[in-house]
């Protein structure tokens, strides 16, 4: 955490809170404390099985406490596509609890079940088909999960069902609360110290007091799973991909939080939340998606972790025979256990269960796929115009300069520094002329100022959240005292998304775009740096039940805002820091304010990985690391990797060095060029990725164990990655190597060297030596990737540039390959089905090209140039048929060092369908 | 001479201008495939197979510029942006030729000003070659002017230089002679100095000792009285006698630190015995008990530190808080960013050091004004020495006359010496190749923006101060010449300035340009707290740099 000392943007919120405490850690979560006394044994809960219903295609259930005598009411859905949804509500709450809104899109239709065996004890009930079949235990109350006959999961089979019904507070509560705010002293009541302790009512961290209107509303639940022994996801957090058992160490948190150069290897909460954990063994995945905005916290234990000490883990003991279980026990602040239950049975199952709930990727307009230039901060038009003629003068194509926060006035989103941009129109319009784009910064705290009419406005339609009691909640950010804006009210959602109208945003143009950074939200001198949990939301509901839904109700609003300043025409591009499930729906996502140091390079795939398996495929770090200064190795290693990733923009913080990448010498401005210029020939290959991320809900960069799930040794892979299923990527993430060590997937299958065209069996652990130039990437066997032929200045300049398709022949001399085209920026692919998806195929000697989607038509001049294809023998003479069918042959060249074919000065256009014949 | 050279670079420039005009007329007429510099022309024959420039493949003349990359080295395409790595060629009539990259030929952005670029793109361009030419020609003869009046300037600062620093060398000799003479004139002053100070002190320690002696039987005798007076308040039943009980009363005698004195504690007091008369009290009781015992008459109150006053030390100490204040804002704001934009979290910070600040401060001004109350109590209480008699007295004056001389001497001495030191150190200093930039030594430049003053003080520092008010910042002390090996003097660095708040310390390169006139022409902070700064001055300019005769092809 030396980081913060170097760091001014976020160093004045340090100095505020204080150096190291100025986040919790579990002993300081009250709700985490109040669930881990409840320990691993019998539930106090007994499901009262005559109160079965099957309605309505659920299954409704009571579950009685035998402790206290509260009822909770259980709903449970079997879900088309392999979806089994649990639901768990007071029966008779005091009032309404808070159950997450707008985040599911689609109310999957559920199947009737029927209850196939009932005794006394138990009850089993099956869908129709019988394929799965949910087993209920009354006492202690456990369910089990089964399809065809085989166990999936259990769930409360180690009792940890909690649920803290809504109550009175107690007279003696009161008392105790009242006396100890007349007196003022802490007076040693044995009673009313335990619960300060337990935190029922109220909650001091630090010189912070947190009053729970609705006193203690915490819920938990249990999972076990029979046979998994990796479990991944519930990003956000410092970690590996794999998740790390948390008995002997501390849980992973979700709770969205601004934190500056985060620790490393933690899993303390940070910007954004999904509360999706996957879970994979060969021949299964599955999912368990815990849909709760509260903070939440996650245990992970195995039967096989090193038990010891603790009594709670000796009880496991006589587990020890059984066959290898992981359980994950979530535990949330508040609202309600709703849980979705994803049975896969294949990761790309599970993902298109998840989608199928909280939506797809967005597909991205190309652009933003481009290269990003950012730097906290661009001083003043002439600054920017500087930078973007650096570009041209290098040789390096970029899409998009950003601004940071010091293009406004003070702070004051929606406006310009009359001194620095006095002419932001003109600024753009220049922009506009070299085909890049502007994107500025919108957070989410508005200036508290008379003379501001964004603050004025919302203040007096009462658009800002309020405080416990029913002020205007100010806080400390930017611009000094400011409000935040209440994003989970729709009324202020569309407010605020017309506030993005060209003719409401003063001097904004359509080449503008939004980054939402700040939205956890941040709040300085705040307990957390965050809003505190009492704060007040529309309809009364305190910020403690959906403040992970905060950011994510805000890039929704602004992407809204983007999408309608358009007419509806064009899609919106919103990169935003803090998210939640659903997020993808919206545009981007970053990993936040990292460090330039190759622990971070390094932590970043494992980072974009996890985020990119729970839906957000459309996600990047600040290459070169935000924070403090990369040597020029760190830098190149960084764009090398960056180049590689989705999401790929250079940012650095106000206090750092200059960035540009023309900026560290020829050589390794050199490189840097190569490795963007890679990026910009490969972009029909991300764009066709992104499509099908969009349509398919495959994720564009995918951890190993997804593409080779059977084949254990790549379960734990986080170092190296793959994009689509036809490039793996080994970046370089430490000083001065020489040589990485890089595991090629697949038995049977090939790799190739991506530029030397070398190839290698699968399965194998290769030890490869690099130089800087370069980083290990490996095209897959079987695969084609389709490539622009040269580069432009930014990515509109590329429109009309000619394709080559890239064929890297499988073990049985067969590939195939996508590939997607629209017009890059509009929604016309989906409204006026105005784009192509081609497949390209090699079998049988010939390659075709084929339509994979017939109702698509996009009229494009593109070209097919060139085919190379690696793996291929020589054949004596390639044709292509003409018009009237009869054979012409073509020219092509043959690299017998190489295994290359290489066809070249084809005119197919790429709309059509064509088919080459290689003859031998 | 001087004069001779500076006609001679003018006279080249009017050659250069000359020669570029006609090369561009020419470069138009030569047949040659789009995007081939004039240059390259021979690799390019026409109906001639054409072999890639890296000699990778031979390829049909037709196929050049048929916009298919042929060759990986782009050699084939010129003139399109076929080849992902290949440049493009405008000849730019009228102004100075270029390459682009290929990827920048008709992607509907002009960016040679003769247009060629972008023959197949629909852009319409305008051909801004004969305007831009003409300017940078304008621009080009201007600076020539410059440079030539700035050449001629530079002589005279050389010739400046030279004779400033032969009077400084002569300045410098003369100095070294005073010094000798004074070095001389000190001994001889020392030795009267030493000699009169012997009789002096000796006479002084005469007189001290006898003082010494009355004070000594004085104070015994004092000594005697407070015994006796004890010995009275002691023996409670006035029998003669100090027994144990009444030594046991006075529990501050207590020695193993129970609080009691215990009998045997009284008979150890006592001296082995039961009771003691007046004599033996004297002798073998009072020198054991007199630091500890308490009178039993009402004993003085202790004195009380007194708390330290508001003002004075402590009100300077505020002032220094501010400057440290003003100095965390500029760290913070001092980019021009807005006033009371995001401050308050500073203004937070700021808070909190202080509180920490006002902690230190006090224990130190408690410990500072301890001590000067002390010694002026005890001075009170002391009796004064009688003054000298007057034999002595005549002694101590003869010396202290001879100790004025003497230090009188020295005093002179030193300034010799310092004025030597800065001579010297001058001389030290690198002015440039033939002393042209000597004549900035002691000089600052001034250069105001819309928020700050910029000093430059050439061999010295750089510094910031706020236009409205407020204290100044230092952005760098001199350091050395900074330029690139074969031109060391085209920047100076100045670092080691104030510290940055949470950051390094500031630094400036200041960038030297030829010019008339000697002065600041901009300050920039390309990185936080690394400044830039642009100095013209005639010491710069280069005899006949100018001349136009950038490579254009002939």
């Amino acid at each position: 955490m030396e980081a913060h000392s170097e760091s001014f943007k976020e160093a004045s919120a340090f100095a505020e809170a204080g150096e190291s405490s100025e986040f919790k850690t579990i002993e300081d979560i009250a709700f985490y404390r109040r669930q881990k006394r409840l320990l691993p044994g019998n539930s106090p809960y007994h499901g009262l099985l005559d109160t079965i219903e099957l309605s309505d295609c659920r299954a409704k259930l009571h579950l009685l406490n035998e402790e206290n005598k509260v009822t909770l009411f259980m709903e449970l859905f079997v879900l088309q596509n392999n979806v089994i949804r649990i639901k768990v509500n007071e029966l008779n709450p005091l009032k309404p609890r808070y159950e997450v809104p707008d985040v599911i899109i689609n109310e999957l239709p559920s199947q009737s079940l029927i209850m196939v065996c009932r005794d006394g004890l138990s009850v089993t009930l099956a869908t129709v088909d019988g394929g799965t079949q949910i087993l209920i235990v009354a006492k202690p109350f456990r369910m089990e999960v089964r399809e065809h006959g085989q166990m999936s999961m259990s769930v409360n089979s180690l009792g940890l069902l909690y649920f803290e019904h809504l109550r009175k507070k107690s007279q003696s509560e009161d008392r105790s609360e009242r006396g100890n705010s007349v007196g003022g002293k802490r007076k040693c009541d044995t009673n009313k110290e335990s619960e300060d302790v337990q935190g029922l009512w109220k909650e001091q961290f630090h010189e912070f007091i947190d009053t729970k209107a609705n006193g203690p509303t915490s819920v938990g639940l249990d999972f076990s799973l029979p046979g998994f022994e990796h479990v991944y996801g519930i990003p956000e957090h410092t970690d590996s991909l794999r998740l790390k058992t948390t008995s002997q160490e501390e849980p992973y948190r979700l709770y969205n939080l601004n934190v500056f150069a985060c620790k490393l290897n933690s899993r303390m909460g940070i910007y954004g939340s999904i509360p999706l954990l996957l879970a994979h063994k060969t021949k299964k995945t599955l999912g368990i998606f815990w849909l709760n905005s509260s903070e939440t916290m996650v245990d992970i234990s195995t039967n096989t972790e090193n038990k010891g000490e603790s009594g709670r883990v000796k009880k496991l003991k006589e587990d020890d025979d059984r066959p290898l279980r992981t359980d994950v026990r979530w535990m949330s602040e508040s609202g309600i256990i709703d849980v979705y239950i994803l049975l896969g049975p294949s990761a790309f199952d599970v993902f298109n269960q998840y989608s199928r709930l909280t939506g797809t990727q967005t597909l991205p307009p190309l652009f933003a796929l481009g290269h990003h230039q950012c730097r906290y901060t661009y001083k003043d038009e002439s600054d920017v115009k500087q930078v973007d003629a650096g570009f041209d003068a290098h040789n390096i194509p970029c899409d998009v300069i950003w601004l940071d926060i010091d293009h406004t006035e003070g702070k004051r989103y929606f406006t310009w520094d009359k001194t620095k941009f006095p002419a932001p129109r003109e600024m753009q319009e220049y922009l506009r002329t070299k085909d890049r784009k502007l994107v500025v910064i919108i957070d989410p705290h508005i200036k508290v100022d008379k003379n501001y009419s964004i603050y004025c406005e919302a203040n007096s339609k009462k658009y800002f959240v309020m405080d416990k009691d029913g002020e205007e909640y100010q806080g400390s950010c930017w611009p000094g005292i400011s409000a935040y804006l209440d994003f989970t009210n729709p009324v202020v959602r569309n407010w605020y998304a017309d506030k993005h109208g060209l003719d409401q945003y003063k001097d904004s143009t359509d080449i503008l775009f939004v980054w939402n950074d700040m939205n956890e939200p941040a709040v300085f001198g705040a307990p957390e740096l965050t809003m505190p949990k009492d704060a007040v939301h529309a309809g009364g509901w305190e910020h403690r039940e959906m403040h992970n839904l905060y950011g994510f109700y805000q890039q929704r609003a602004t992407a809204e805002g983007l999408i309608r300043r358009s007419g509806g025409k064009e899609r919106p591009f919103v990169l935003t820091r803090s998210f939640f499930a659903g997020s993808q729906r919206y545009g981007a996502v970053w990993t936040g304010d990292n460090v330039a140091d190759w622990s971070y390079l390094k932590i970043s795939i494992p980072m974009l990985l996890n985020l990119s398996i729970t839906g957000i495929s459309f996600c990047g770090a600040d290459v070169g690391g935000f924070a403090q200064n990369p040597d020029p190795e760190l830098l190149v290693r960084w764009y090398q990797a960056g180049a590689y990733q989705p999401f790929l923009r250079n940012h650095s913080n106000t206090d750092t060095k200059r960035r540009e990448p023309w900026l560290f010498g020829e050589e390794n401005t050199r490189i840097i060029r190569e490795s963007i210029h890679e990026r910009y020939t490969l972009l029909p290959f991300w764009y066709t990725l992104f499509y099908m991320a969009h349509t398919k809900a495959e994720p564009v960069i995918r951890p190993l164990w997804v593409e080779f799930p059977e084949e254990t040794n790549t379960f734990a892979i986080d170092d190296e990655y793959l994009i689509g299923e036809a490039l793996l990527v080994h970046p370089v993430t430490e000083a001065g190597v020489t040589e990485v060590s890089v595991l090629l997937p697949g038995k049977g299958e090939v790799w190739y060297h991506l530029e030397t065209l070398q190839r290698f069996n699968g399965d194998q652990i290769l030890l490869t030596s690099v130089t800087l130039d370069n980083i290990p990437v490996y095209q897959r066997g079987g695969t084609i990737i389709p490539r622009k032929t040269s580069v432009g200045r930014s990515t509109k300049h590329m429109e009309t540039t000619s394709y080559s398709l890239h064929v890297a022949l499988s073990s049985e001399n067969t590939a195939t390959g996508k590939l997607f085209i629209d017009d890059g920026h509009s929604f016309n692919y989906q409204s006026k089905n105005q784009f192509l998806l081609r497949k390209f195929s090699v079998k049988d000697n010939t390659f075709s090209a084929v339509c994979a989607d017939e109702r698509g038509w996009y009229c494009t001049e593109c070209l097919v140039e060139k085919i190379h294809i690696v793996g291929a023998g020589q054949p004596y003479c390639v044709t292509t048929l003409g018009p009237d069918m009869q054979e012409i042959p073509v020219q092509f060249n043959y690299n017998l060092e190489k295994c290359l074919l290489i066809i070249e000065n084809l005119q197919f256009n790429v709309g059509c369908d064509w088919t080459l014949r290689l003859k031998y | 001479m001087a004069v001779r050279v500076a006609a001679l670079g003018g006279r080249s420039l009017g050659l250069g201008l000359l020669l570029l005009l006609v090369a561009a007329a020419a470069a138009t007429e030569v047949k040659r495939p789009r995007g081939v510099s004039l240059q390259n022309r021979h690799f390019y024959e026409e109906n001639i197979p054409f072999t890639c420039l890296d000699g990778s493949k031979t390829i049909p003349f037709h196929e050049v510029n048929d916009d298919y990359c042929d060759c990986k080295d782009g050699s084939d395409e010129p003139g399109t942006s076929a080849c992902p790595n290949g440049s493009y060629h405008c000849s730019n009539a009228g102004h100075r030729s270029e390459y682009i990259p290929s990827s920048h030929v008709n992607d509907g952005i002009c960016d040679c000003c003769d247009t060629t670029d972008e023959y197949n793109s629909g852009a319409t361009c305008l051909n801004t070659c004969k305007e831009q030419g003409r300017k940078e020609r304008e621009n080009m003869q201007k600076m020539a002017e410059m440079a030539k009046e700035g050449f001629k300037l530079k002589q005279q600062l050389i010739e400046d230089a030279k004779k400033s620093r032969e009077d400084k060398q002569l300045k410098l000799a003369e100095l070294q002679k005073e010094k000798a003479n004074w070095e001389i004139q000190v001994e001889s002053l020392r030795t009267v100095k030493e000699a009169a100070e012997q009789p002096e002190q000796e006479a002084k320690d005469t007189h001290k000792n006898a003082w010494d002696e009355v004070q000594a039987a004085h104070n015994l005798e004092k000594n005697k009285a407070k015994a006796a007076e004890t010995f009275k308040e002691l023996d409670d039943n006035e029998d003669g006698f100090i027994t144990m009980n009444e030594i046991q009363t006075h529990a501050e005698l207590d020695s193993d630190g129970d609080g009691v004195v215990s009998e045997q504690e009284a008979e150890t007091l006592l001296g082995g015995v039961s009771h003691v008369d007046v004599a033996s009290f004297q002798e073998v009781v009072w020198a054991g008990i007199q630091d500890k015992y308490k009178s039993e008459a009402v004993t003085e109150t202790p004195i009380v530190p007194e708390v330290p006053v508001e003002g004075g030390a402590d009100s300077s100490r505020e002032v220094d808080h501010e400057d440290h204040r003003k100095d965390e804002d500029e760290d913070d704001y001092g980019e021009g960013q807005d006033e009371g934009v995001g401050d308050d979290d500073s203004e937070d910070d700021g808070e909190e050091e202080e509180e920490e600040e006002e902690e230190d401060g006090a224990g130190e001004d408690y410990y500072k004004n301890r001590p000067s109350h002390v010694p002026e109590k005890e001075g009170t209480e002391e009796e004064k020495m009688p003054a000298y008699d007057e034999e002595t007295q005549v002694l101590i004056d003869v010396a202290e006359k001879a100790r004025n001389e003497f230090s009188e001497a020295e005093k002179l001495l030193k300034e010799v010496e310092s004025s030597i030191g800065s001579i010297e150190k001058e001389l030290l200093v690198d002015f440039g190749p033939d002393g042209e930039y000597a004549y900035m030594f002691d000089q600052c430049y001034e250069m105001t923006t819309n928020e700050y003053v910029y000093k430059l003080c050439p061999f010295n520092k750089v510094a910031q101060k706020p236009k409205h008010g407020g204290s100044e910042t230092n952005l760098g002390v001199w350091s050395s010449w900074a330029g690139p090996e074969n031109n060391k003097f085209s920047f100076m660095k100045y670092d080691h300035g104030t510290g940055c708040w949470q950051g390094p310390n500031r630094s400036t390169m200041v960038k030297l340009s030829c010019g008339r006139e000697t002065m600041v022409l901009s300050t920039s902070e390309p990185s936080r707290c690394e400044y830039l700064m642009e100095f013209s001055t005639p010491a710069f300019c280069q005899e006949g740099v100018h001349d136009g005769s950038d490579h254009d092809e002939l």
